[in-house]
């Protein structure tokens, strides 16, 4: 991979784009009196805003380089990330879930298991979730460095402070919305770096057919247009591995316990400004997650096109989109690409630290270390901890810089915290009688047998290696896929087992927080709110569904 | 400690009993009550947050006229390498338009404050 190219306009474009991200942090500053104006943008966003940023909380450099990546090397079947496995469970989110976190005015998701089930389960889910994120906060920014050294030449650690000191900034002084603000600001620009790649690429290869065929005529990608081909269960070739994987593990678990329980994302809508707008920002959400893949998959299909022997030696599929903006983009166009790049880096780890300081702040510090202070104190607190989890995330940048594999297994290590989390939340929320202890059993169960499958007993079956040959390869993907079905499935059978010997809480301390338990207090929660056509979630949920109902229809 | 908004301490700054003697007489709340207003003196300030479509719309229409000047000064090599496509002139015009688009919308339907939403943020957590 060669250096880019850049001259003079680009670091223009570039330091414009730098001075705005930190003008934004010092504008969003006035706006913050109290902590939840600070964690929680004093819940006062408007839906589009928050759509945009429920979707570029996720939209980190590392998802698109990484999805550019796999469309280079598995082709369309890529597309199985954001349509079966993102949008439903968006739409989910959105119709079903959200009256539950809003209404319920809990300020996180844990606050949500510590008010339906019991302390044990709120810190098992609070702890989990907070050391997670500022590892990945960590893990993120040293692949980041490592990028951008290769594309720019500036050493690891000038990047990984650089960077780490712009997020500092404006979460510090503009807190969630100075974070929220930045990921809406950060997805126009990264739109307007991409199209240009996949435009002038298309081009260059003589249209969507000129594509299809310079991929489908190397030898072992003649299926790369092809999404469902091979997923039949027995005999698989698909490179995602069975279709009962696909749908149950990855569009099922592990998709739902995304989208509708990661605080990361869940903390966009809470942010918003009434009912409609929080059950609106997954669902606004879903309509660019529907268009994403054109931008980050069929570049990787085009710079597999151009690149043949991309993915051998040096040349990593993590470099397709760097090797076609130097290709084809001039300087100034390539400015802006660069600066989509590195806001979206920038973005990735602001979601992190924005959510970390939030659970650290009100679950752990206020709920179990100093209660009952004034609204000062635990803005302080928010404060001091956003300073603490860049530091610890710089700190975890410098240590993965030496030990990259050992960061790898323990940030795996967590994913198998989240993988249970989606059937213990649909037990919360649908079965009254779920337990306290039920629920925290479960969990911890659930997560145990996704950690047994993932290192024991998964890499010990043949199917899971393609062709049956277990002296080769392991598919990764199926394995995740198969043991997260399997951590659902552990999770929900100890949550009843327990459930039904011990004693459930009583209805009145469940009000507002169980389907068919309204609480009483809560008023109606649409009072007051003429809404217009096209704010009708079902509207904007079944349209989603039904646009991705037609294109999976068209890329089969 | 949800207080009706029509409380008419609600909205004075600290030392409001420095003033006159009489001024007690207004306040109808039992004293436990007054101690506690210490806590809840900071009201949200999130109806002060700037609309962030001014800063998209400026931005892109900065990044558009950078581009689209650019665009009228592509050298043959870099009309080459971009599959002969003048891609500084047209995303330059691409994002003047987008940034106009959001100037003028700004413009056109100003960011209203958000009504003050006292059931929400003064509501006691039910665990503590």
């Amino acid at each position: 991979m060669e250096r880019l190219d850049t001259n003079f306009f680009d670091y223009t474009i570039l330091a414009i784009y730098f001075i705005l991200v930190i003008a934004i942090g010092v504008l969003a500053r006035r706006a913050i009196a109290t902590s939840e104006d600070f964690l929680l943008s004093g819940r006062s966003l408007g839906a589009w805003i928050t759509g945009l940023a429920f979707i570029s909380a996720n939209l980190g450099a590392i998802e698109i380089l990484g999805m550019a990546a796999n469309g280079a090397q598995y082709g369309m079947s890529t597309v199985h990330f954001y349509w079966i496995g993102a949008v439903p469970a968006m739409v989910f989110l959105g119709l079903v879930m959200m009256p539950f976190y809003y209404v319920s005015r809990v300020r996180s998701v844990p606050e949500y298991l510590l008010r339906r089930f019991n302390p044990a389960t709120h810190l098992w889910n609070a702890l989990t979730f907070a050391v997670a994120s500022v590892l990945s906060a960590g893990v993120n920014l040293y692949a980041m460095a490592l990028i951008i050294e290769v594309l720019l030449g500036w050493p690891t650690w000038v990047s990984v402070v650089v960077s780490a000191g712009f997020v500092l900034v404006y979460i510090f002084l503009g807190g969630l919305s100075g974070a929220i603000y930045n990921e809406v600001l950060q997805f126009f620009v990264i739109i307007a770096g991409l199209i240009p790649i996949v435009i002038i690429g298309l081009t260059a290869m003589g249209g969507w057919s000129g594509l299809v065929e310079r991929v489908t005529s190397q030898a072992g990608k003649e299926n790369h247009f092809e999404t469902w081909t091979g997923t039949a269960v027995g005999n698989w070739t698909n490179p995602l591995g069975d279709w009962i994987g696909i749908v149950m593990g990855l569009g099922f678990v592990l998709s739902f316990g995304y989208w509708t329980t990661n605080f990361a994302e869940v903390q966009r809508a809470l942010s918003a400004k009434n009912l409609s707008a929080a059950e609106r920002t997954p669902l606004i959400g879903a309509f660019p997650k529907i268009f994403i893949p054109f931008l980050t998959i069929v570049p990787g299909l085009i710079a597999v096109a151009l690149v043949p022997n991309l993915g051998q030696g040096d040349l990593q599929y993590n470099y397709a989109i760097p090797i076609l903006m130097n290709e084809y983009l001039p300087n100034g166009t390539l400015g802006i690409a660069l600066a989509g790049l590195l806001a979206a880096f920038m973005a990735g780890m602001a979601a992190n630290v924005s959510s970390f300081n939030t659970v650290f702040t009100y679950d752990i510090w206020q709920d179990y270390v100093r209660k009952h202070r004034p609204d000062t104190y635990y803005l302080n607190v928010g404060r001091v901890v956003t300073v603490g989890g860049v530091l610890i995330g710089i700190g975890t940048a410098f240590i993965a810089a030496g030990f990259s594999n050992i960061m790898v297994y323990i940030q795996s290590l967590f994913s198998f915290f989240n993988a249970p989390v989606f059937a213990t939340f649909l037990f919360a929320m649908f079965w009254k009688r779920t337990t306290p202890w039920g629920g925290f059993a479960g969990l911890v169960a659930g997560f145990f047998g996704a950690l047994s499958f993932q290192y024991l007993i998964g890499p010990n079956i043949a199917y899971f290696y393609p062709g049956g040959d277990t002296s080769g390869e392991i598919n990764a993907q199926m394995l995740n896929f198969y043991g997260a079905i399997v951590a659902f499935v552990t999770d929900a059978v100890v949550t009843i087992a327990v459930t039904l010997f011990t004693k459930p809480k009583p209805i009145e301390q469940l009000a507002g927080l169980v389907w068919g338990v309204p609480d009483p207090d809560a008023g109606d929660p649409h009072e007051g709110y003429v809404r217009r056509w096209w704010e009708s979630p079902k509207l904007l949920g079944f349209t989603a569904l039904g646009l991705v109902l037609v294109l999976t229809i068209i890329f089969i | 400690m949800a207080q009706s908004d029509s409380t008419p301490h609600r909205h004075l700054p600290h030392g409001y009993d420095k003033l006159p003697p009489d001024f007690h007489k207004v306040d109808t709340r039992p004293e436990g009550a007054r101690e506690s207003d210490e806590y809840e003196a900071t009201h949200s300030a999130a109806s002060k947050l700037f609309d962030l479509r001014y800063l998209i719309g400026g931005l892109f229409t900065v990044y558009g006229l950078m581009l689209t000047i650019a665009g009228f000064f592509t050298s043959d090599a870099d009309r080459a390498k971009a599959a002969d496509i003048n891609i500084n002139l047209w995303l330059g015009i691409f994002m003047l338009l987008i940034g106009i688009f959001f100037l003028v919308w700004a413009r056109l339907s100003p960011q209203k404050p958000p009504e003050p939403n006292l059931t929400g943020t003064d509501r006691p957590m039910m665990h503590h």
